[in-house]
Order: structure tokens, then C-alpha cells, then sequence
């Protein structure tokens, strides 16, 4: 995030300023491309080093998405929200397509290692007045939040969530499912 | 066909959001979600919801080889960069193009399987050219639209932009009307299938004698998978 800050020295909302960028790249402009790569690819590039651990499937991963940020840039509508939450979106699709095609049965059944996903509580803890989704989180079961968060952050399938978390898969579905209507209902409130 | 209880919808685009939905699953919701306005605004609001999530991963500055990777896939190799007409050519694909590409593509009766399109455009608009793969069989077939010969001296030349390396001939393009269907050995139905997109160069007649474009790069599109 600090990267999306430094733009134009604060000097305009960087929110509107990725749009503009967008819509220069939908038109075809390289420079504003690259300057929107340059402004967003270390967040993108964190969540896909979140997601694969391996450095040269993050480095794929950033760069398919930004071929289809370069190829689709029109389609990104401020109503469909924020233009970096979009782009996280692509990258993150991208990265959980090249886990489940190229994550061996072995290795999605081994152990986290030495993984540095956010432990939920730290995380929860650490950034609760950032976000009202970090607050919200707080109102899951340890079990529903954990699911939830090993989800997003390794990119597991119900079934690896079963495994790690040593429950069944039935389990594991209604923590998730359950967990996530819970979220969604604070966030409205 | 998207599902009709909006509970469902929802939980869906949060599965498919979250990763959660898998396989067949979240292939079969990402086709959907192509037509499907109601999903594509439930996606949205998962995401929004999710990404402070992703925001709180640190961020890590990649590697320059990574943009030097998608700056060579977007970018015509530096033989082509150095012809003066290429610049100002655009190498986005407008929405209006690709749907006349699709409805033109669906005029025959098509036959089922992945395939890929570009139409190169003329100056006013006017598709000049509508290029189409067929990845099952291996065929590239090229039908000229508006495009007539420029010169007795001086035929076109379609050329696939691959990933990295330079240029590969796809053969002399037709014109007035012509439709021209060739067959794709294994390695160029490869290079097609991850290649940054078409162009088109003048050459002198029965093409470049030296196997890469030698005479001026006049037209680019991108390859689009359908």
C-alpha cells in the first residue's frame, strides 16, 4: 500500500489516480501501464507470493495478471469498486488457478512450513482498527475465522482444510459457509 | 444459467471469491459469470468485502524481470519498434471489434472446441481482416474482408507475435474477398496459444525471403481466446 501512497507525492487521491491510470491503459497508453505496474505490482506481487510461496510461480502469476489487466482494463467500471481491489482480484484468481494445477497431491497435504501467513489472531489484533473487516472477523468462532483466513491467505480447498485442521470436510464447509454469513451480516450492519 | 435463489448466488460468489469453490465448480461459475450481471455484482461485493484481507499481505517490490517479461509480451519485438508506422497503431482490442469477430465467427456453422480470433482494422473502422484459430484441429483459417492488394510489388503478410522471440510467419494473407484455411504444425498451434497477438507487414511478392518482416509493420491485433 505504501507504494499506491507515493503517487504524485499525495498530491492527488491515488484512488482516482489508478482509475485515470486504467483507463489510459484501456486506451493502449504503455507509459500509463507502466506506471500503473509500477504503482501496484509490490501489493499484487505480495499477494501472490501469499498465495504460491514459490517465487517464480508469484513472478508467473504477476505477470499473467497484468497481461490481462493490459488486455481487459476496460472492463474495470468504478462501480465494480475499487480499481485496486479489482486488480487484486485478478492476480488472486490467477495465483489459486496455478496452485490447485500445479500443487501435487503431496504437497497439499504437507505442512505449513515455514509459511509466513498472518496468524488470525495477530492479524485480527494488529490491524482491528484498520478495517471493519478486521473487526468483523472478530466476531467469528477461532475455528471459523482460522478456516476462513488459511483460505484466503494459502489458498487451501475444503478438503486441505480438513486435513490441516484435522475435522471433517462436512465441518469444514459450514465453519466456512457459516463463518462467511457472519461476516458479511457485519459488514452491513 | 445462473441460479435463481439469490442466497445461492451469494454463497457462490463468496466460495469462488474466498477460493473455496473448486474444480468443475469454479470453472462452471466463472462462464456464468460471463453473462451474468446478478453474479458479477455479487463477485464484486465479495471482493470488496475480502480485500482488506489481501491489503494487510506486505507489499514486496517484484523482481525487473517480471516487468521486463510483460513489457516483451505487450510490445512488438524491437525490429517491429523500429518501423516508423507502427507508432500510433493500437494494439487494445475495441469490444466492437471481438463482437464483430464472434458474430462474423458464428455466421458458419462453427465447430465446437478452443479457438482464438483477432480482426485487424482498417482506418475508418472497417475490419480489414478476421483471423481465427481452431486449437482441437490445428487450423488457421484468414478471410479478407475489406482488404485489397496496395501493389503489384507488394503483398501482406500475417506474422504471430509469440510470447518471447521474434516473429514467425503465418503465411501470405489473402485479399478481395478471399478466404485462406492452412494447417498449423505442433509448433505454431503452441506459439498461437500463448502469443501476444498478430501483425501484418508489407513483403515483396511470395513473402519475406528472409523468414522476418523486412518491409514496413502496417497492422497489429490482439489474439483473443474465445
Amino acid at each position: 500500500m505504501a507504494a499506491i501512497q507515493e503517487l504524485d507525492g499525495g498530491a492527488r487521491d491515488p484512488a482516482e489516480e489508478l482509475i485515470g491510470l486504467l483507463r489510459a491503459t484501456a486506451r493502449g497508453d504503455r507509459v500509463a501501464f507502466e506506471r500503473l505496474y509500477q504503482c501496484t505490482s509490490p501489493t499484487l506481487f505480495g499477494v501472490a507470493r501469499s498465495l504460491l510461496r514459490r517465487q517464480e510461480w508469484a513472478e508467473e502469476a504477476v505477470q499473467d495478471a497484468y497481461l490481462r489487466i493490459w488486455y481487459h482494463a476496460d472492463e474495470y467500471h468504478p462501480s465494480r469498486g475499487r480499481a485496486l481491489t479489482w486488480m487484486i482480484s485478478i492476480v488472486r484468481y490467477r495465483a489459486i488457478d496455478l496452485l490447485r494445477r500445479q500443487r501435487t497431491p503431496q504437497a497439499a497435504n504437507g505442512e505449513s512450513g515455514d509459511r509466513d501467513t498472518p496468524d488470525p489472531e495477530a492479524l485480527a489484533v494488529a490491524l482491528h482498527d484498520t478495517h471493519r473487516l478486521l473487526g468483523c472477523l472478530g466476531d467469528l468462532t477461532e475455528r471459523q475465522r482460522r478456516s476462513i483466513v488459511l483460505a484466503f491467505f494459502e489458498g487451501l480447498t475444503h478438503a486441505e482444510l480438513a486435513h490441516r485442521l484435522e475435522v471433517p470436510l462436512g465441518t469444514i464447509k459450514s465453519w466456512v459457509r457459516r463463518g462467511l454469513a457472519i461476516l458479511k451480516e457485519c459488514l452491513e450492519r | 444459467m445462473t441460479p435463481r435463489d439469490p442466497a445461492l448466488v451469494d454463497r457462490l460468489a463468496a466460495a469462488y471469491v474466498l477460493g473455496t469453490l473448486e474444480g468443475r465448480a469454479r470453472r462452471r461459475f466463472e462462464r456464468m459469470q460471463r453473462t451474468s450481471l446478478e453474479l458479477q455484482r455479487a463477485v464484486s461485493a465479495w471482493e470488496h468485502r475480502l480485500s482488506p484481507l489481501a491489503e494487510a499481505i506486505s507489499a514486496v517490490k517484484p523482481p525487473a524481470r517480471v516487468w521486463r517479461g510483460i513489457a516483451r509480451r505487450i510490445a512488438p519485438p524491437r525490429r517491429f519498434q523500429s518501423l516508423e508506422l507502427w507508432h500510433g497503431l493500437t494494439f487494445a482490442a475495441s469490444a466492437a471489434a471481438i463482437a464483430l469477430a464472434v458474430t462474423l465467427l458464428l455466421m458458419p456453422a462453427r465447430t465446437a472446441g478452443p479457438g482464438q480470433v483477432a480482426v485487424f482494422q482498417g482506418a475508418q473502422d472497417a475490419p480489414l481482416w478476421l483471423v481465427s484459430t481452431d486449437l482441437d484441429s490445428g487450423t488457421l483459417v484468414v478471410r479478407a474482408l475489406n482488404a485489397h492488394a496496395v501493389a503489384l510489388d507488394r503483398v501482406f503478410q500475417l506474422w504471430v507475435l509469440p510470447a518471447s522471440g521474434p516473429p514467425q510467419s503465418l503465411g501470405v494473407l489473402p485479399v478481395d474477398g478471399q478466404v485462406v484455411r492452412q494447417q498449423l504444425d505442433e509448433n505454431l498451434s503452441r506459439t498461437l496459444t500463448t502469443a501476444a497477438g498478430l501483425a501484418v507487414s508489407l513483403e515483396p511478392p511470395g513473402g519475406s525471403p528472409t523468414g522476418l518482416p523486412t518491409g514496413p509493420v502496417i497492422h497489429q491485433a490482439p489474439l483473443v481466446a474465445l
